[in-house]
């Protein structure tokens, strides 16, 4: 009972968002434009001898893309949102309902984000297919691929609601979301896979948590294997407990110092 | 001209003096948008630490190119910061108070607002070329021309596709798609694009116009190109004072009460 209520919240949720189906696939339209640059300049940079990685080819480069903007544009806003609700003290309607604020979140958050990610995977499938054409994939790789997926999209949530807490404590949250889209774009390695960095920076990002949100899911789409897999799940279910308990906590010392004007 | 020169100065600075009575606000946009127009040099960073030129153009040309667009699109945003309102504007039926007045309806209505963020824009385009661009004084006066060519032309498509919400309603979306496209295929060397995109690319999305053009007039001057873009400016500006003019004909006032201060 206590998950049916957030899986109903999620659904809800979804439904809602069908509704705006237009917006969602305009919003993916900047997707297969961003998709379509990329299989462009892969195409005059792909022969030239020493460009790739190890382990990457032109093909897997286009699909690694396709994968790592998919999530990042799949990701639904929930950053303004929360942050706004803390400002205006309308997270105060949360205390007396009975459901978890994090859990009601992360319900919402995902009915929007499923629906994103599934036009964007329609979308970027697509596009990649007729690019550069297929690579080897099995139901079983890409249930496992999408796994990962779902667990960096969850620690994306965690991420942003503890920076949106912060809200309680500073008055002007966008800085950090500013931040960290720029962080996940150098650290998580949106363009480009980390193992184009040089060596310190590529270093830098694999020991950060935000490759495991892009890099690392994006990865495994292109060359799997099954002790990747498993660490890469593995960090980022420890990641996703920490900073769950991150935003427990922040949630809970924040609400202690609510203040709400008026009604 | 001097007049209507006159009049967007004043507003502009009307507009900075505004912004800059929350001293703290005005810094951190400029400051953060210099920050994010870098980060987009990142990217280049790390492909031209593999390669030594896409297409035939070198990392320096893309530092002129992305300072073009920045400039370009700079300009635009806090000179003219109502153009991507202007589809807005129109359906809500708020361009009475622009019609009452004696000053030309589309430029006033332009001019009202500023993105402050623009300045951070065009501060990142200027630096970036002084520090990497082409050595000299006359690569900078070709830079600093054609990007204001480069922004009259994307405020003039601006207002073409925010005007279509006379005759369409809502247009917003397609002004954001514009805009959009046009700074996303900006951002990139042309060499990528070939044949009907490319065609595209000095037709529907102006990208040509606002930022190749200019690119490779800093690279190499032409009197020919230089010629060209001017001229498209002028008749993208042409076109867009004709589509609003037209437009406006067909304007029908709000029934929305507000108030201006």
């Amino acid at each position: 009972m206590g998950l049916a209520k957030y899986v109903h919240i999620a659904r809800i949720n979804f439904a809602a968002k069908t509704a705006y189906i237009g917006d969602v696939l305009l919003g993916s339209a900047f997707y297969a434009l961003i998709l379509y640059i990329f299989v462009q300049l892969w195409k005059v940079l792909g022969p030239s001898p020493g460009v790739l990685p190890e382990g990457f080819s032109q093909k897997e480069l286009v699909w690694y893309l396709a994968a790592s903007e998919a999530i990042m544009l799949g990701k639904a806003p929930i950053a303004s949102e929360v942050s706004d609700e803390v400002k205006s003290g309308a997270i105060a309607y949360a205390l007396g309902r009975p459901y978890s604020y994090l859990g009601f979140k992360l319900a919402t958050y995902w009915g929007d984000t499923s629906l994103r990610m599934m036009v964007n995977v329609v979308i970027g499938a697509a596009v990649a297919l007729a690019a550069v054409g297929a690579i080897p994939l099995s139901p079983a790789r890409l249930l496992m691929w999408g796994a990962a997926v779902a667990l960096a999209l969850t620690l994306n949530f965690f991420m942003v609601m503890c920076l949106s807490l912060s809200a309680f404590w500073v008055e002007d949250t966008g800085p950090f979301f500013w931040i960290y889209s720029k962080v996940l774009f150098v650290l998580g390695g949106l363009f480009v896979p980390i193992d184009f960095y040089p060596e310190s920076l590529r270093r830098a990002a694999a020991v950060s948590p935000f490759n495991l949100v892009l890099y690392a899911p994006s990865k495994l789409l292109v060359a799997f294997d099954a002790a990747t897999f498993g660490q890469t799940v593995m960090m980022q279910l420890v990641w996703v407990v920490i900073l769950g308990a991150l935003a427990a906590g922040l949630y809970a010392m924040g609400v202690r110092r609510l203040n709400v004007n008026g009604g | 001209m001097t007049g209507g020169l006159s009049f967007v100065w004043e507003h502009f600075k009307f507009n900075l003096a505004s912004a800059m009575e929350y001293r703290a606000g005005f810094i951190s946009q400029v400051v953060f948008m210099v920050l994010n127009d870098m980060f987009l040099l990142f990217f280049w960073w790390i492909v031209f630490g593999r390669v030594s030129n896409v297409g035939g153009w070198t990392f320096q040309d893309v530092v002129v190119l992305q300072a073009s667009m920045a400039v370009s699109y700079g300009l635009s945003v806090s000179v003219f910061g109502n153009t991507p309102r202007l589809p807005v504007l129109i359906a809500e039926g708020q361009l009475d108070y622009y019609m009452l007045l004696p000053r030309d309806p589309l430029l006033h209505v332009l001019v009202s607002r500023s993105d402050i963020s623009g300045i951070g824009d065009v501060a990142f385009g200027v630096g970036v070329m002084v520090l990497f661009g082409p050595d000299g004084l006359g690569p900078l006066v070709v830079f600093s021309m054609s990007a204001a060519a480069g922004a009259a032309v994307f405020t003039s498509f601006g207002v073409i596709a925010g005007s279509l919400a006379f005759f369409i309603g809502h247009a917003q979306t397609i002004s954001q798609q514009l805009a959009g496209a046009t700074i996303t295929f900006g951002g990139y060397p042309e060499p990528l694009f070939r044949g009907i995109v490319r065609v595209a690319l000095y037709s529907l999305i102006p990208a040509g116009f606002v930022v190749y053009l200019p690119a490779r007039l800093v690279r190499s001057f032409d009197l020919g190109t230089f010629a060209v873009l001017m001229a498209f400016a002028a008749f993208a500006m042409a076109v867009a004072y004709w589509m609003f003019r037209r437009g406006l004909s067909r304007y029908e006032s709000g029934s929305l009460v507000g108030t201006r201060v």
